[in-house]
């Protein structure tokens, strides 16, 4: 267990030097002068002026090497200099963006699991009744409709027409609870209901699998009742490729949240990021995609983890 | 039987796709202020928009955006993707270890950042989006064709056509490539719908092929910010997506099926 650990680890950390690495070397990617393609664009023509004033304050008169170690050491620690454009330091700005994007994710998952998983395992015991089907073409339909048409399907039936809900904003949740509700509501829910299908997907057909196993007709044989079957062995068993699902839907949020946030002006770590991209802000931008990788890193990770101490046998691969 | 419809609505977006401009009464970019936000109409026979352009007109110009850059990137990534795993599986060693860290690489960003980040070097265009998601894909098919060369590279076949004195191009082509195929196949059926909604999502966001091109995603997101004034011209494309790539992924699935039983019921 621990060397799987360990070299899973090791993996782990290497990808994220790999992912800091790129960032850094991004500007260099294209043929010209980094601090012009930082400025640049396909239409932008920085003066002078600008471009001494981003050498400047991104040091890029200093050798690459110097800068690359600075920014690994940096990086690592969590300081990420100064933005281009406000001139403050990004680390804080980020982490409160960072909370309030974990604040739509960590619901979302939440209600996709719980909704997800009892859903499927219902609809593989219901196997070959209505409610099976029922259950396919609802599943079906979350995986095939993108967030950006759940969300604004969502901002006109309630926000729109019944009027029940505000189109989209934030308030801080400690200053107005119940307000802050309203505004977490729809943004989470159009997060979840791609996973929510997925997860269901995945349960239901995982638990179908094990059905059919030895080792339910056995428990069943020797007198327990279909709960318990279902509860003490079924599902352990069965959690296996569900778990794996949840940690690549957790990963798939990352990038659902960037559009949820832009539909319900939701000011979270994506919306800093597409505003970064609109100003050309590299820092920031650099700061963004290595945080954000470093956490999916960091998931994928954990998920694996999971799945090693759930199943013995991986522990040995 | 449950392939008819999704392969008849592919069939359909296809041509659709193809005759756009056969199929199109009017010019998608024509704005007509008089006539903004107007219901279905034998004129205007799915009404229009907030500009006043025909909606019919811009879905069927889009469905050649979505189209074209999901066969395009799906294709970069197919060919890229396969000859890196293949190479990677085949030869071993060294060789394997760094392509597959590469992918390994390529797959730790989360999908829309990677793109976001690309697109604000590269800036917004069609090929540019064809290329982001092409290079996306590859670490899927590597994977796989990596996975798969495996699996067949000790076989009888392969070890009779280089014990033959084949050279490795003629034994990858020959021995290794078609028995690789079918899960690549798979794998590219399910990829074009997830590259269609991929790139909606890239063009919700501003960043896809730029105005006034109609991309779908892109209406969508124009169409939003007026939904108090009609929801229909966010209606129409939001059912033309989802229906497609609905389509899509059920032949895909059925692909699938057809060729892998052992992966049915994997998402």
């Amino acid at each position: 267990m621990k060397a799987y650990l360990i070299r899973r680890l090791a993996t782990a950390l290497v990808l994220l030097w790999v992912v800091a690495s790129v960032v850094f070397f991004s500007i260099y990617v294209l043929p010209g002068d980094p601090a012009h393609v930082i400025l640049g664009g396909m239409d932008a023509n920085p003066t002078p002026e600008q471009l001494r004033a981003v050498r400047e304050k991104l040091g890029l008169d200093r050798p690459a090497v110097t800068r690359y170690v600075e920014w690994l050491t940096h990086a690592i620690r969590g300081d990420f200099a100064r933005s281009l454009i406000t001139d403050r330091p990004v680390a804080a700005d980020l982490l409160v963006r960072l909370g309030r994007t974990l604040q739509l994710i960590v619901p979302a998952i939440t209600i996709a699991v719980a909704v997800g998983v009892p859903t499927g395992v219902f609809a593989a015991r219901r196997r070959g009744t209505v409610y099976d089907p029922l259950a396919s073409a609802v599943t079906l339909l979350g995986f095939s409709v993108p967030v950006f048409v759940v969300g604004p399907m969502l901002v006109y039936v309630f926000a729109l027409w019944l009027r029940v809900l505000p189109s989209g904003g934030y308030v801080h949740p400690m200053e107005q609870p119940t307000a802050y509700l309203t505004y977490l509501v729809m943004p989470a829910l159009a997060l979840a209901a791609g996973p929510m299908a997925t997860t269901m997907r995945m349960a239901r057909s995982a638990v179908l699998e094990q059905l059919p196993l030895d080792y339910v007709r056995t428990a069943r044989s020797k007198g327990l009742a279909d709960p318990s079957v279902l509860g003490r062995h079924v599902l352990r068993n069965a959690l296996l490729p569900v778990l794996t699902i949840v940690g690549l839907q957790v990963g798939a949020m990352f990038a659902g949240s960037v559009i949820v946030e832009a539909i319900f002006n939701w000011p979270g770590m994506n919306a800093f990021l597409l505003q970064a991209i609109g100003v050309r802000d590299y820092p920031v931008i650099q700061a963004i995609v290595f945080t954000a990788s470093g956490l999916f890193i960091t998931i994928n990770f954990m998920t694996d983890v999971g799945y090693a101490v759930l199943d013995p046998r991986i522990r040995y691969a | 039987m449950r392939l008819a419809a999704p392969a008849a609505i592919v069939a359909v977006v296809a041509a659709v796709a193809a005759l756009a401009p056969a199929v199109s009464r009017y010019d998608p970019d024509a704005i007509d202020p008089a006539i903004r936000a107007a219901a279905p109409s034998r004129a205007h026979l799915l009404g229009t928009d907030e500009y006043g352009r025909d909606i019919t007109s811009r879905l069927a110009y889009g469905a050649r955006i979505s189209l074209a850059v999901s066969l395009a990137s799906v294709a970069i990534a197919l060919s890229v993707g396969s000859m890196v795993g293949m190479t990677a599986g085949y030869f071993g060693g060294p060789l394997e270890l760094i392509l597959m860290r590469i992918v390994d690489g390529l797959l730790s960003f989360p999908p829309i950042l990677l793109a976001l980040f690309v697109i604000t070097f590269l800036g917004p265009s069609l090929v540019n989006v064809i290329l982001v998601i092409g290079l996306l894909y590859v670490p899927r098919f590597a994977r796989i064709a990596h996975g798969a060369t495996l699996s067949v590279r000790e076989t009888e076949y392969v070890q009779a056509s280089t014990a033959l004195g084949a050279t490795h191009g003629r034994t990858l082509r020959r021995a290794i490539l078609p028995n690789i195929a079918a899960p690549l196949f798979v794998q590219t059926s399910l990829g074009l719908g997830q590259a269609i909604l991929l790139e909606a999502g890239l063009s919700f966001l501003g960043l896809g092929a730029p105005p006034p091109a109609s991309s779908w995603g892109r209406m969508i997101e124009q169409s939003s910010r007026f939904m108090s004034l009609s929801p229909w011209p966010v209606i129409w494309p939001s059912i033309v997506v989802s229906a497609t790539v609905l389509a899509f992924n059920l032949v895909g699935d059925a692909a699938r099926d057809a060729l892998d039983p052992r992966l049915r019921g994997r998402a």
